[in-house]
C-alpha cells in the first residue's frame, strides 16, 4: 500500500490524546458502602487503580484508539499500487492561430484549456501529469505533476504571437515517453501533426474566415505621402475596409473588393510630413493580432566624417554616395581635436595619437604604425595578384587590380591580400573599430575598379552605419539582429508594453530574443552626444493568419491503450471509521 | 419494638420445628418424642414469666411450692438467635430489618412458651442477652436489642463457633450478611452441632443486591474502611452480579447440605412479607391453624 498524503501520518498523535485521556488520574466519587466484599469478590485481584489493567478491560477505549487510528489513515490516502500510476504529457499550442475566436468569442486557446482541463479531471489521483506550452518557445508549466497542480498550469496557459515549436515540444515528449513507460501524449492543437507514437491529437477550433495585412509601404511625395498596404483574404470573397491614420488621427479610409483567397492592394493618402502612419483593417476577421502594420519617417541623423590627408577625388566620390555624410576636411592636427566625429579617414597621415572614440580608416599609414593592433610593415612591391580576403570582400571580383606598391599589413582581419601579404585589414578594439588600407590609393587602379565603391560602401556602413538602416522589421518569436554604432555606449530596446531590454554591453549587441508580442519597437543607443532611436515592428508570422483549415482528431499512433492507476482506499478507510464510531456509540450505550 | 398491628399480624403465625424440637421446660410446643396424645409427664418447679395457668395448685397446696405440669407432648423450647451486629449491618438497613427479624421470632417463640435468648456478635465482643419466657418479656427482649449497636469487623467464624448457646434444644436463627472475613460456616456448624434446628437469615441491602453505581467512584468499606477505586461500566456491574449470585449460590448450596434452613431477605423488604415468603418457603414459619 502507498500512501498519497503521508503528511496525514501526524494525526496519529490522537491516539496518544485518547490514551492520555484514560491514563490521567480521574475524580472519583466518594461513596461508603456497607461492605465492598461482594465488590471484591467481583475484582477478584484486580485493580482499577492499575491503569493497564483498565486498559485491558476497556472496549470503549480500544473502539476510541482504532477510530483515531482510522482516521489518521484516511488523512493519509491509502492506495493500493496494483497496477503502476499513468503518465500523460499535455502539449498546448500556444501559436498565434489559437487566438481565433468562434461565433460565440470562444478562442482556440480557451476551448484547449477547458478540454485539457476535462481530460485532466477524469485522470486517476495516482497519474501524473506533464504540461508543455508550444510557443515560440517549449515552456514546461508542470512537471509530472498531480491533477490539480496540472490544471492550474493549463489555466494559466495563454497563447502567444508567434508560432508554435510543436516539433520541439514533441521531440521532448518522445524523450520523456523513453524514460516512462506507457506515457501517453495529448497534444491539444488546430493544426494537424506528424503521426508520433504515443500521441493523440486533440484538434480545437472551427474553421474561420481572416484578413490579414501583410504589407505596408509609404512612398513620400511632393505633396505629402502615399500608403500602399497589401490585404490577404482568407476566406470567401469580401470587401476590405481599411482605415489609414497618420500621426494617430484617421486620415482615410478605403474599400477593396477581395476575391476567395486573393490578396489585393489598398492605398490611401498620408498627409505631408506624417511621422508615423498606420493601416488597420475594420473587417479583420477571427484574428486581431494580424490587423495593424505600422511605418515610421526614420530619423534624419548626419555623420561627421573627418577627411585628414592629401585628399583624394576617388575617396571623396565614395564618401559622396552616402547622403548622410557630412565631410570635414581637416589638417591632422585639426583632426585629432575634432571631436564627437563618427568617423576619421586619415589619408596617408597618421596623427601622434589616434582618436579614442569614433571610427577610423587609414589609407596609406606610414611603416611603423599600429592602429588598433593593425602593424603596418615597410614597402613591397606586389608579388601577386591582388584578391579578396574574407572580410568585406568575399562579393568582389578584384579582377586586374594593380598595385605598384604597397605596405603589408599584420594584425586584424585581412581584407585585401596581395599574395600572402594583407594589403587592406580590419580591426575591432571594443566599441571601436578601424580598417587600414596599406596602400596609397593613387598606386593603384583599384579606385577605377567597380569593386571600389562597393567596398567603400561596405567600410563605411560597418564604419559609421547609416541611422536610416535601424532594425528590419521581425517575425513574432524570432531573434533580432541589431547592428548598434561604433561609437554606442549602450544599446537597449523599448518593447510595445515601455519595457527597456538591454542588448550592450557588453558588446557586439546581443540579437533581441524578446519580439514575442505584436506592436512597435524602438531600438535605442546611447552614444556620446545623446540618444538615437531607430524602431521596428513585429508581427504575427503569415502563416499562422490562415485559419480556414483545422485539424482532426487523431488517435494515437502506435499506443497502447492508457493503463489504470492504483486504487485510493480512502473511502473505504472512512467507512471503516463510521462504522468504528458507531460501534464505539452502541458500547458506551451498552456500558451506561 | 414491634407495631401492634404488626405484633396482631404475627398472632396468625407460628414457629414451625420440623422435629426433636426437646426442651426443658414446659412449652406449647409439641413433640413426637412421648407420642401424640396429651398425658401427663412430670413437674417442673415454677420459674418467673411461666404462664401461670399451668400451675399445679394442688401441688401448691401440698408442697407450698409452686410447680408447673409438664405434659408428654408439651416440651419447652429456646429460640436462639444469634445476631451479626458488625458494621457492615449498620449499612442499608440491614440493622433494622435483622432486628425486626429477630423481634417477631422472638414474639412468635415467647407467645409458644417458649424461651428466647440473643446472641449479637459485634466485633470482638459478644452481646448475650438473658433467656426470656412468657409474653410479658417481648417488650425486655426488645429493650435489649434496642440497647445493640452494629459495630466493629465481622468474625461470624470466630465469634459464631465461641458462642455460648444457652436454653433448652430448639432452634437457632442466624441473621447475618455473611459479609465474613472468616470461615462464616463455623458459626452454624456450631449451633448444629449444639442439636439446634438451625436456619440461616442471610440479609443483603438492596443496595448491595441491586448496586446503583456508574463512572469513577471510590466505594469505602464501612467495616474495614479499606476503599477500591472503580470504574463502574457495563463490564463491572455484570462481574458484580455474578459474584453475587454466585455468593449466594454458595451459600444455599452448603445450608441445604447441612439442613439449615436458609432464607435470603432484602433489607428494605416489608417484614411480613419477608416472613411470609421468604422465612415460611424456608420452612420456618407457618401460619396457625
Amino acid at each position: 500500500m502507498q500512501f498519497l498524503e503521508p503528511m496525514g501520518a501526524w494525526a496519529l498523535l490522537a491516539l496518544a490524546a485518547v490514551l492520555a485521556f484514560y491514563l490521567l488520574k480521574r475524580q472519583y466519587e466518594e461513596r461508603t458502602v456497607p461492605s465492598t466484599y461482594l465488590w471484591r469478590m467481583a475484582l477478584r485481584d484486580e485493580s482499577a487503580s492499575r491503569p493497564l489493567e483498565r486498559l485491558r478491560r476497556s472496549l470503549l477505549l480500544i473502539l476510541q484508539l482504532l477510530a483515531a487510528a482510522l482516521f489518521a489513515l484516511a488523512l493519509m490516502r491509502p492506495a493500493l499500487p496494483g497496477h503502476a500510476a499513468g503518465e500523460f504529457v499535455i502539449v498546448l499550442d500556444a501559436s498565434a492561430s489559437m487566438q481565433a475566436a468562434d461565433e460565440t468569442g470562444r478562442t482556440r486557446m480557451e476551448e484547449a484549456r477547458q478540454r485539457a482541463e476535462e481530460l485532466v479531471r477524469g485522470l486517476n489521483a495516482l497519474d501524473r501529469v506533464t504540461v508543455l506550452r508550444a510557443g515560440t518557445n517549449v515552456d514546461v508549466l508542470a512537471s509530472r505533476a498531480d491533477r490539480q497542480t496540472a490544471i492550474a498550469a493549463i489555466r494559466a496557459a495563454q497563447s502567444g504571437s508567434g508560432g508554435a515549436r510543436m516539433e520541439e515540444a514533441l521531440s521532448l515528449a518522445r524523450a520523456m515517453a523513453q524514460e516512462i513507460e506507457g506515457l501517453d501524449i495529448c497534444v491539444f492543437s488546430d493544426a494537424s501533426i506528424a503521426p508520433v507514437e504515443g500521441a493523440s491529437l486533440y484538434a480545437v477550433g472551427a474553421a474561420a474566415e481572416n484578413r490579414a495585412l501583410v504589407s505596408l509601404a509609404v512612398e513620400e511625395t511632393a505633396s505629402g505621402g502615399r500608403a500602399v498596404a497589401r490585404v490577404a483574404n482568407y476566406g470567401a470573397a469580401c470587401e476590405i475596409q481599411l482605415e489609414g491614420y497618420a500621426d494617430g488621427a484617421l486620415c482615410d479610409v478605403r474599400t477593396a473588393q477581395a476575391g476567395a483567397g486573393e490578396t489585393v492592394s489598398v492605398s490611401f493618402d498620408v498627409p505631408p510630413g506624417a511621422q508615423r502612419v498606420e493601416a488597420r483593417l475594420a473587417n479583420g476577421g477571427a484574428i486581431a493580432l494580424d490587423d495593424a502594420r505600422w511605418w515610421q519617417r526614420a530619423e534624419d541623423v548626419r555623420r561627421t566624417v573627418v577627411l585628414a590627408g592629401d585628399g583624394n577625388l576617388f575617396l571623396e566620390a565614395a564618401l559622396a554616395l552616402r547622403a548622410d555624410i557630412d565631410v570635414v576636411r581637416a589638417s591632422v592636427e585639426e583632426a585629432q581635436a575634432i571631436e564627437g566625429a563618427q568617423l576619421y579617414i586619415f589619408d596617408g597621415v597618421l596623427p601622434q595619437t589616434l582618436p579614442q572614440s569614433g571610427s577610423l580608416l587609414c589609407v596609406n599609414p606610414p611603416e611603423g604604425a599600429g592602429i588598433l593592433g593593425i602593424s603596418v610593415a615597410g614597402a613591397q612591391t606586389p608579388q601577386g595578384a591582388v584578391h579578396a580576403g574574407g572580410r568585406f570582400s568575399e562579393n568582389l571580383s578584384l579582377a586586374g587590380v594593380a598595385l605598384r606598391a604597397y605596405r603589408p599589413l599584420s594584425g586584424g582581419e585581412a581584407i585585401l591580400l596581395c599574395g600572402d601579404d594583407a594589403i587592406a585589414a580590419w580591426a575591432e578594439s571594443g566599441a571601436q573599430r578601424a580598417a587600414v588600407i596599406g596602400f596609397d590609393l593613387s598606386d593603384s587602379n583599384l579606385p577605377v575598379k567597380y569593386d571600389f565603391p562597393v567596398l567603400m560602401l561596405q567600410l563605411l556602413d560597418a564604419l559609421a552605419p547609416d541611422a536610416s538602416m535601424g532594425v528590419a522589421d521581425a517575425v513574432a518569436g524570432e531573434a533580432v539582429p541589431v547592428t548598434a554604432s561604433a561609437r554606442a555606449e549602450a544599446v537597449s530596446v523599448i518593447t510595445p508594453a515601455g519595457e527597456s531590454v538591454s542588448l550592450a554591453p557588453p558588446f557586439p549587441a546581443a540579437p533581441f530574443t524578446g519580439a514575442d508580442e505584436v506592436g512597435e519597437y524602438a531600438l535605442v543607443e546611447t552614444l556620446p552626444e545623446g540618444e538615437e532611436r531607430a524602431w521596428f515592428a513585429v508581427y504575427m508570422p503569415a502563416a499562422e493568419s490562415d485559419v480556414r483549415a483545422v485539424a482532426e482528431d487523431a488517435a494515437q499512433a502506435g499506443g497502447g491503450a492508457v493503463r489504470a492507476a492504483g486504487r485510493e482506499m480512502t473511502v473505504w478507510a472512512v467507512l471503516l471509521l463510521l462504522a468504528a464510531l458507531m460501534l464505539e456509540w452502541w458500547v458506551s450505550r451498552r456500558e451506561n | 419494638m414491634l407495631s401492634d398491628a404488626v405484633l396482631r399480624r404475627l398472632d396468625r403465625l407460628q414457629l414451625f420445628y420440623p422435629a426433636n424440637a426437646r426442651g426443658g421446660a414446659g412449652g406449647m410446643r409439641r413433640s413426637r418424642a412421648l407420642g401424640s396424645s396429651v398425658e401427663f409427664s412430670d413437674f417442673r418447679e415454677y420459674v418467673p414469666g411461666d404462664d401461670i395457668r399451668r400451675v399445679d395448685w394442688n401441688a401448691y397446696a401440698r408442697f407450698d411450692r409452686l410447680y408447673l405440669k409438664l405434659f408428654m407432648e408439651e416440651q419447652e423450647t429456646t429460640l436462639f438467635v444469634l445476631l451479626d451486629a458488625s458494621a457492615s449491618m449498620a449499612g442499608g438497613g440491614k440493622w433494622e430489618a435483622a432486628r425486626a427479624i429477630a423481634e417477631a421470632l422472638c414474639y412468635l417463640a415467647l407467645r409458644a412458651g417458649d424461651r428466647v435468648c440473643f446472641a449479637c456478635l459485634r466485633g470482638a465482643e459478644t452481646l448475650e442477652s438473658p433467656l426470656f419466657a412468657g409474653r410479658a418479656a417481648y417488650e425486655k427482649a426488645s429493650a435489649f436489642l434496642d440497647g445493640v449497636h452494629p459495630a466493629g469487623r465481622t468474625r461470624l467464624g470466630e465469634g459464631g463457633a465461641a458462642v455460648r448457646v444457652r436454653g433448652a434444644r430448639g432452634m437457632a436463627v442466624v441473621l447475618s450478611d455473611l459479609f465474613s472475613e472468616d470461615d462464616w460456616t463455623r458459626c452454624p456448624t456450631r449451633l448444629l452441632y449444639a442439636r439446634r434446628q438451625t436456619a440461616l437469615v442471610h440479609i443483603l441491602a438492596r443496595e448491595e443486591l441491586e448496586p446503583d453505581v456508574s463512572g469513577a467512584v471510590r466505594l469505602a468499606d464501612s467495616e474495614t474502611g479499606e476503599k477500591i477505586d472503580l470504574l463502574a461500566g457495563g463490564e463491572a456491574l455484570r462481574a458484580y452480579r455474578r459474584a453475587l449470585a454466585e455468593f449466594l449460590a454458595r451459600s444455599q448450596d452448603w445450608c441445604h447440605k447441612h439442613a439449615v434452613r436458609y432464607a435470603q431477605v432484602a433489607a428494605d423488604e416489608d417484614l411480613l412479607a419477608a416472613l411470609l415468603g421468604p422465612l415460611t418457603r424456608a420452612g420456618m414459619i407457618r401460619s396457625r391453624v
